[in-house]
């Protein structure tokens, strides 16, 4: 296999979904003494844009965007092993996300999750009816540049507001911007509490989200 | 399940038209899948007060820190479902909105849950729902021929949110004598929804004799039960009140993206909050609803309008008569954005087989925006709407084929039956319309060439303007503001 076929071999590999094939090319680029740097942004990664296109074209459902998702990210693992730590794949950012406490809905949350992992973010899923110090706490830990929070219900979105002021007293709200969403929430609302960002859906939010993150 | 045979009778109270889609053979291999589910995979419950009662009961309990997984044995699950009444009363605050549940009697209402959005009546403008939009909701469904009760459908947004729910029950009946169905968010506001219910009803016992509202509880997908699902429950029933099982899963994502599969988690769930509610009160109404939809993952949103939400309802509401339980089907919305064509369809292909297959209740008049917003033209229209296909579901009435023979010969061919007595005497069965244009177009261009969503918002305000409640007895809405204006303290007392 010449590089350029391993190249596509690998794009293909993520927009079939198949983890499987997409390790196996991870290992013969591993093997063929390939720069892994390389095989991850000219191979793996324009797989998963065009996943991303697939899916916002409605070609592609949900559940292969995820498995893709999967495959991609287990064949990076085996090409970063064999770099060196300073070198390893620059995410797009990191994100930390959950629904707020009270709040037991989070399938909107996981998908938006899932969509930011496709377009390169590190993200950090805390699940659903998270304590807002858990928020505080992991932003903290991982000095992310995003926080995430979803609410469904109107009894939830407030602590929505009380999480801007948390990270402030924390003296963290410089640092990381905030991004609100949930079948409840609207522009008007993140303006209101002073969030950063709003997104109506999980492809608004990935777009909100490089954009915060690039700023 | 044995002792089903009496919905397949023709007993005079039963829809004389309707679905049968589902055999006998087929509705007791679901509940044999239904009953394997309980006992294997079993049921996530949260509060320990609970999984105790569950115990008692005859659960069998694994004990996992922050929840307990339940299983639940065959005979427990079909000696509650035997335990709960088919049919019971629906009481309003004014006895004469009473509204009998039984086989064949079916009743419609309008939100689909609790609408956060809603097209302002007056200016048009998208905006959230506050306390006032579902007193306002309230009074036009007080108001509407074709709705039996009332469902709380805006939250009272504007108001602490701990306790929204206990301003929606203050919203609600003010403006309604009518049944009154609401969630309570929790324990402690469903005490507080009880000792207001109490003060309109006159009393404790006066309650317990004359539920006039009724508590409605949400399992969550797939197969769990949280705090604030059992803790509303138990609070309720203590209370007096009845309940209504809320499961509402998304094929595809919280549930099998088979239908056969949905029915049967679906049911699965609604049983198991039906086992707890029987023991918490045996015999206690309990209302099972099916809303579970699908999701659509192209496009990762959750319609509302589609087959699948009718195909789902219909199976499970077949499952519960089978039960001889009673029925509640979430039908009628829309994912349009306005009260358009779209919402037209959206409401019929789902309400319509509703009505069909019998249910007992039917909600979802005037959701709009897969249940999202709400809107008062899509309510009006929908109202009118419900009362048509009603009509249908009647049938007709064979009993006048003699009568009808003799008439045809009578007149002949080249008659006419305009001045017949025959005529005289029938006519006013006929329909009628109100809100949906059959006028000549010279007629209906002299009146503005108006759409019929344009007439139903003008008779929304026109009922809004003139239509006044029954009023609540002397004293009671200070009883209301005092019993409000305490939980709300307890509440802020218990965040600070």
């Amino acid at each position: 296999m010449t590089e350029q076929e391993l190249l596509s071999a690998a794009t293909e590999a993520v927009v079939a979904a198949n983890e499987e094939k997409a390790c196996e090319v991870a290992r013969e680029a591993v093997s063929l003494g390939l720069d892994p740097l390389r095989v991850i942004n000219e191979g793996f990664t324009p797989g998963m844009r065009e996943v991303g296109d697939l899916f916002e074209r409605g070609t592609m459902f949900l559940p292969e965007v995820i498995l893709a998702s999967e495959a991609m990210v287990a064949a990076v693992a085996i090409l970063e092993e064999s770099l060196p730590a300073d070198q390893r794949e620059k995410t797009a950012g990191s994100v930390v996300l959950g629904t707020i406490e009270g709040d037991v809905h989070d399938i909107g949350k996981g998908i938006v999750a899932t969509l930011l992992r496709v377009y390169g973010f590190e993200v950090h899923d805390l699940g659903r009816d998270v304590p807002l110090t858990s928020f505080v706490e992991k932003v903290a830990e991982t000095g992310a540049d995003l926080v995430g929070t979803s609410a469904l219900m109107t009894t939830t979105m407030v602590g929505q507001k009380a999480l801007e002021k948390m990270l402030k007293e924390a003296g963290l709200r410089d640092q990381v911007k905030t991004m609100v969403g949930g079948a409840v929430v609207t522009q008007y609302w993140a303006d209101k509490i002073g969030a950063d960002a709003y997104a109506e859906n999980a492809q608004e939010a990935v777009a909100k989200a490089l954009e915060l993150a690039q700023g | 399940m044995p002792s089903s045979e009496s919905h397949d009778t023709d007993r005079p109270s039963s829809p004389r038209w309707g679905i049968k889609a589902l055999e006998r053979a087929e509705l007791e291999a679901l509940h044999q899948a239904t009953l394997h589910v309980l006992w294997h995979a079993g049921v996530k419950v949260e509060d320990p007060p609970a999984v105790d009662i569950f115990e008692a009961a005859g659960a069998t309990i694994e004990r996992r820190g922050t929840h307990a997984l339940v299983r639940l044995p065959a005979s427990l699950v079909e000696e509650s479902i035997r335990s709960a009444p088919g049919t019971f009363t629906l009481h309003g605050r004014d006895p004469k909105h009473n509204f009998l549940v039984r086989p064949g009697a079916t009743g419609f209402t309008a939100g689909y849950g609790e609408h956060v959005m809603v097209i302002d009546i007056h200016t048009g403008e998208v905006r959230p729902t506050v306390k006032q939009d579902l007193a306002d909701i309230t009074r036009i469904q007080d108001n509407l021929e074709h709705v039996s009760f009332a469902e709380r459908a805006a939250c009272s947004g504007d108001q602490y949110p701990a306790v929204q729910a206990v301003h929606n029950y203050d919203a609600m009946v003010r403006n309604t004598s009518k049944h009154v169905f609401l969630s309570a968010g929790g324990g402690d506001n469903a005490k507080a929804i009880v000792a207001m219910a109490e003060a309109v009803a006159g009393g404790r016992e006066k309650l317990r004799e004359r539920p006039i509202v009724t508590c409605l509880v949400s399992p969550t997908s797939p197969l769990s039960l949280v705090t604030e699902c059992t803790s509303s429950m138990i609070a309720a029933i203590e209370g007096g009140l009845n309940v209504v099982f809320h499961a509402m899963s998304l094929s595809g994502a919280s549930s099998p993206a088979t239908p056969v599969g949905v029915v049967v988690q679906h049911n699965a769930e609604v049983l198991s909050a039906l086992v707890l509610a029987q023991a918490v009160r045996k015999g206690v109404p309990c209302i099972p609803a099916f809303n579970s939809t699908m999701m659509d993952l192209r496009r990762s949103v959750a319609p509302i309008g589609v087959p699948e939400l009718a195909l789902h309802g219909v199976a499970g509401i077949q499952l519960m008569q089978y039960y001889d339980l009673p029925t509640w089907a979430g039908a009628c919305a829309s994912d349009s954005k306005i009260p358009d064509a779209q919402q037209g369809y959206d409401f019929t292909l789902t309400a319509m087989p509703a009505a069909l297959v019998g249910a007992n209740v039917i909600y979802g008049i005037g959701a709009l925006e897969s249940v999202i917003t709400f809107d008062y033209a899509a309510m009006i229209m929908g109202a009118e709407q419900a009362g048509r296909i009603k009509r249908i579901v009647q049938g007709i009435d064979l009993s006048g084929l003699d009568e009808a023979v003799a008439l045809i010969e009578e007149v002949g061919p080249g008659g006419e039956y305009i001045t017949h007595d025959h005529t005289f005497a029938h006519m006013r069965e006929l329909s009628s319309s109100s809100i949906f244009d059959r006028k000549a177009r010279e007629l209906w261009e002299r009146d503005g060439s108006k759409s019929a969503a344009d007439r139903a918002y003008v008779e929304a305000r026109r009922i809004l303007a003139s239509h006044e409640p029954a009023p609540l007895d002397d004293g009671v809405t200070e009883k209301l503001d005092a019993i409000l204006a305490a939980r709300e303290a307890e509440a802020r007392a218990a965040t600070a």
